[in-house]
């Protein structure tokens, strides 16, 4: 269990005080995946950094399984470093190492034999999927396989944490999936817990069971995947949300008057955002045949969360207006959120 | 063949035993003082690197004397460096002329300008890689020796092979004033008593030699480079 205890980090600068994390608390339970999601600045880089002290908290206790790192000599902090694997943004593989060297970095002075380090190595390889790669330079390899090195070797020393400092945000999106299902896989297999940092939502959608959106210094908004993604409270959240949903682009084209969503008299724009429980029902035709109203669905889709359906459907209702209230005051009693975009 | 030579380079022949003396004694003073230097500037540049600013061992207190000393010395010309010198030469070295005489100047001369190279070669290395090492638990030691140097052994070749062909100017300004070698060679033969052919036979082993080491530099970097 990872504890974040009022952490704040203050960056001293000529200039002015830079708060790049305020007084974040959090609990990170053993064998989760956690994200933390926030634009660039929001500060999720140094929290991520504070865990394993590479950035020392202004104020504020970090602990993993109840110890406290915080109150740690750099000797004692540089033994549970080396329990604690990170993965980057752009890899930081040595050049100047083959693949194998570069896994076995971490496990000088671990007391293990050269045999035994070997084999390590061998068995990492596998599990990353370059065994044929072994004695390849990094110069060698695509961005994908360089992060399935950085993956290995931060897996080196057999750690109980995986912090991932934006471990995607360089690779194109199939690479990303298949690096977000290795890690998955690293989660699930070896029961590792990952610390997740990311500005893409589509990646905590992916894999996390937890979520904290950060904002400026602050965590603002915490929880499990599928709450925050079904019922976003801040602003941010929402704005993240949208950014992953083919949904969002009805924003804009209501903005613009775009043809598919231009409404006659009598007609609703709206759009039910379903989650978990209420994706089967059958809710369009129910309206239709209850409140005498006509329903024509624009677009929609429904995703995949944490192994849960939840979906989005953009409609146009047309009929008389206390029907459409009728009607939409139902489908929020079936527990469905809904947006109306516009009325005419 | 030995007719050609006799008749074109009569001075050369005559003394010729004087030029192997003086190019063996360029050689001695390059690998001396090459070693020397290379340790010593190793060590500097290290020590540069870690102290300064945001460094892994920062100590401000430490790099401003350090960087100001090598200010000092690099603003010296070499010529004035080793006269300023000769004193602490002769307590040092018990002389001051000659090869022993010369080994000393030319390190301290020597140091300043590769520690700054070496300075320069590691501070291209990837701070994200020192991350790294830092998170897998490395101390500054091992960051040191496993990531700096060793991450840039390509640039400290580079900045060796440079650092060598500078000390072949400065062993000839050392010899210029009696500090053995080739530059004094060329100067009481070439110069003083105006023999051409051992002017040219000097620039000659000089262009050899520098092309020498320029392309085993070139080919280790080559090998280290991946």
């Amino acid at each position: 269990m990872i504890e974040i205890k009022n952490v704040t980090k203050t960056f001293v600068t000529p200039k002015q005080n830079v708060h790049a994390c305020n007084d974040i608390s959090l609990t990170i339970e053993d064998g989760e995946i956690y994200g933390i999601i926030g634009f660039s600045g929001a500060g999720k880089s140094t929290l991520v950094r504070c865990i394993n002290l590479l950035e020392r908290p202004t104020s504020g206790q970090v602990l993993i399984d109840g110890a406290e790192l915080t109150a740690m000599s750099e000797t004692e902090l540089r033994k549970v470093r080396k329990k604690i694997g990170m993965i980057f943004q752009h890899f930081n593989l040595m050049r100047s190492r083959t693949v194998a060297q570069n896994i076995a970095y971490p496990l000088k002075g671990s007391g293990l034999s050269n045999e035994e380090i070997q084999a390590k190595v061998k068995s990492l390889l596998k599990l990353v999927e370059l065994e044929d790669k072994e004695n390849a330079y990094p110069s060698q390899l695509s961005g994908g396989q360089k992060q399935r090195v950085a993956i290995a070797r931060a897996l080196a020393n057999d750690p109980k944490v995986l912090l991932c400092d934006e471990a995607t945000s360089a690779l194109d999106p199939q690479t990303t999936h298949s690096i977000l299902a290795l890690l998955k896989e690293v989660n699930q297999k070896l029961g590792i817990t990952i610390v997740l940092i990311t500005h893409e939502m589509a990646v905590i959608k992916a894999i996390c069971d937890r979520v904290a959106v950060m904002e400026k210094g602050h965590v603002v908004e915490e929880g499990k995947i599928l709450d925050v993604f079904s019922h976003p409270k801040q602003e941010v959240t929402k704005n993240f949300i949208r950014s992953t949903s083919s949904v969002s682009q009805i924003y804009e084209m209501v903005e613009k008057n775009d043809p598919l969503v231009a409404i006659k008299e009598n007609e609703s724009l709206i759009i039910l955002s379903y989650s978990a429980g209420n994706a089967g029902e059958a809710l369009i035709s129910a309206i239709s045949r209850k409140f005498n109203v006509d329903a024509n669905i624009v677009f929609g889709n429904v995703e995949i969360i944490a192994n849960q359906a939840m979906g989005s459907l953009v409609v146009i209702i047309s009929g008389e207006l206390s029907d459409i209230n009728q009607a939409v005051a139902y489908i929020r009693d079936a527990g469905v959120k809904v947006e109306v975009l516009k009325t005419c | 063949m030995l007719d050609f030579i006799v008749q074109w380079m009569p001075n050369v022949v005559l003394r010729w035993d004087g030029l192997v003396q003086a190019f063996w004694e360029t050689i001695i003073l390059l690998v001396v003082c090459g070693f020397l230097s290379f340790i010593v500037g190793l060590f500097l540049g290290v020590v540069l690197i870690v102290t300064k600013k945001g460094g892994i061992l920062q100590n401000l207190f430490i790099w401003r004397i350090l960087d100001f000393c090598i200010n000092i010395i690099r603003a010296i010309p070499f010529l004035i460096l080793i006269i300023a010198l000769l004193p602490v030469t002769r307590t040092i070295m018990g002389i001051a002329i000659g090869v022993r005489g010369a080994i000393f100047p030319l390190v301290v001369g020597t140091v300043p300008f590769f520690a700054r190279q070496i300075e320069a070669a590691l501070s291209e290395v990837d701070s994200g890689l020192i991350e790294a090492a830092q998170s897998m638990g490395d101390s500054p030691i091992q960051i040191i020796f496993r990531v700096y140097l060793h991450e840039s052994i390509p640039s400290i070749i580079r900045a060796t092979t440079i650092t060598l062909i500078a000390l072949i100017g400065y062993i000839a300004i050392v010899g210029s004033i009696g500090g053995g070698g080739i530059g004094n060679f060329a100067i009481a033969y070439g110069h003083i008593r105006n023999d051409t052919d051992i002017m040219v036979i000097v620039v000659i082993l000089s262009v050899l030699l520098v092309t020498a080491i320029q392309s085993i530099g070139d080919f280790l970097v080559r090998k280290t480079t991946h």
